[in-house]
């Protein structure tokens, strides 16, 4: 039984690189959005405020499986669409995912910097107010403030990403998810397949929560007096 | 002190043999028309779900239909989470090993479905993608004879069609009856080359599968199936179906 589910993981492991490329890649795109979008919900535009609003309302009160399928099936329907040259990419399986991921890994981020930045205390916006600075010298003092204070919940994003990108075998994909499904059509031994792809994701998880933990450290190392 | 246990268990044998013969659970996957796919009012209807409710009438019980992905329809089984699976499932030797299945009901053969006059043989496609249903006979067909095709792997035909026209993709292989069905609204597509039946993949036919201990179940479908092959009722369901 052991032995099974050792092979079952090694057959699975072909889908791992697959997982880490969407999760990072949706990471890294999503923060930046996330960054962005914060920087956004500060200006005083009434219609970029709520334009911004608008997208995480959208990417936060929808579900995951909707958005990739949205993007991926929806971007078909539109003959403009196919014509142009964004059909290169969107024809992608790889990319919709990619793109759902991060719009909507970038809307929950950026709840959680705007939710940090609102947290800093109304007396260091007033201190840097009275020392004269604008609005951007401002923002330079408190956001990396607010972004460390924001690392320990962003964390958990990373987890939750990492787990979310398993929907992308809907569209195809052949991540720990997709070949677990078709391993499982081959060999109907359903508990043990899909017993390796749980581990799978949990030891990956278990890797990325210890390297999380010690940057954090590092990161928070001015509050550890 | 006997009597009563004697009573008890004459109870309880009562009730399981009550429970048993009332009603049998079909699982199938809908999105595989002509054989069960749901209409405009929510209902699952299609060749199967006609040849079931036959069957079931038969045998003088109930039947219900329950939805669900057809990778998971022979776990579902022998989990017995249901009783049967009559899901266009081809008779194949690896899932015999798993389920029972009744005697085949349906002849099959599979074909390449692509653009009309894009490509003239099989062998063409050998560089470009083909869309198949995962955990489908078609898909280890393919990975079993063609070990080098590139296949794009959907939770349903019905997507991969999708991708066929968006361009995604260059073929779809499938059933020929559920391509049939599909191209009377596609009319720019077209099967290619000639139909493929290969004993250990589709060429037996579909069966009705149960869980390998309900030997019962399965001797009555097939008994059951000889008979409204007798008595005309399997013709008019075929030709309500297929004509």
């Amino acid at each position: 039984m052991l032995a099974g589910l050792y092979g079952y993981i090694a057959d699975l492991s072909e889908g791992v690189l697959m997982t880490l490329s969407l999760t990072f890649s949706s990471l890294l795109v999503g923060t930046i959005i996330a960054v962005i979008g914060t920087l956004l919900l500060t200006v005083k535009y009434k219609s970029v405020y709520w334009l911004v609003k608008c997208y995480l309302t959208l990417f936060t009160g929808t579900p995951l499986l909707v958005q990739i399928f949205l993007i991926y099936y929806g971007s078909g329907q539109f003959e403009w669409l196919k014509e142009s040259r964004a059909w290169v990419l969107l024809s992608e399986p790889w990319f919709c995912a990619v793109l759902a991921l991060s719009l909507n890994c970038g809307a929950y981020t950026t709840l959680l910097f705007h939710g940090a930045l609102s947290s800093i205390n109304r007396g260091q916006w007033e201190s840097c107010q009275s020392l004269g600075m604008s609005h951007s010298q401002t923002l330079k003092v408190l956001m990396p403030y607010a972004l460390k204070r924001a690392y320990p919940a962003y964390s958990n994003e990373v987890v939750l990403l990492l787990k979310g990108s398993s929907l992308a075998s809907t569209i195809t994909i052949m991540d720990i998810m997709g070949w677990s499904q078709r391993i499982n059509a081959q060999t109907y031994d359903t508990l043990m397949v899909f017993g390796a792809a749980g581990l799978l994701y949990l030891l990956l998880n278990l890797i990325i929560t210890v390297f999380m933990r010690l940057f954090e450290k590092r990161l928070l190392a001015f509050e550890q007096v | 002190m006997n009597k009563g246990i004697l009573l008890i268990l004459v109870m309880l044998l009562s009730v399981s043999s009550l429970a048993q013969a009332k009603e049998i659970r079909f699982a199938m996957e809908a999105t595989y028309p002509p054989f069960e796919f749901t209409d405009s009012n929510n209902q699952v209807v299609g060749f199967d779900v006609d040849l079931a409710k036959a069957l079931c009438e038969q045998l003088q019980k109930k039947c219900s239909f329950h939805i669900q992905s057809f990778d998971s329809l022979i776990a579902s089984l022998k989990f017995r989470r249901f009783d049967a699976a009559i899901s266009g499932m081809d008779i194949t030797p690896e899932r015999e090993k798993q389920v029972l299945f009744s005697q085949p009901y349906y002849e099959n053969a599979a074909v390449f479905v692509t653009e009309k006059g894009k490509f003239s043989s099989f062998e063409q496609l050998a560089k470009l993608k083909i869309g198949i249903q995962n955990g489908s006979t078609h898909q280890k067909y393919i990975h079993d004879n063609f070990p080098k095709q590139a296949t794009v792997p959907y939770t349903s035909v019905q997507h991969a069609f999708i991708d066929l026209e968006n361009g995604r993709i260059d073929a779809v292989f499938g059933d020929t009856a559920v391509i049939n069905q599909w191209l009377v609204k596609s009319p720019e597509y077209a099967p290619l080359g000639d139909l493929v039946k290969d004993v250990n993949y589709f060429g037996r036919g579909y069966g009705i599968a149960v869980n390998r201990q309900n030997v019962e179940l399965r001797d009555q479908l097939n008994q059951a199936l000889d008979q409204i092959k007798v008595n005309g009722v399997y013709q008019q369901i075929h030709q309500r179906w297929f004509n």
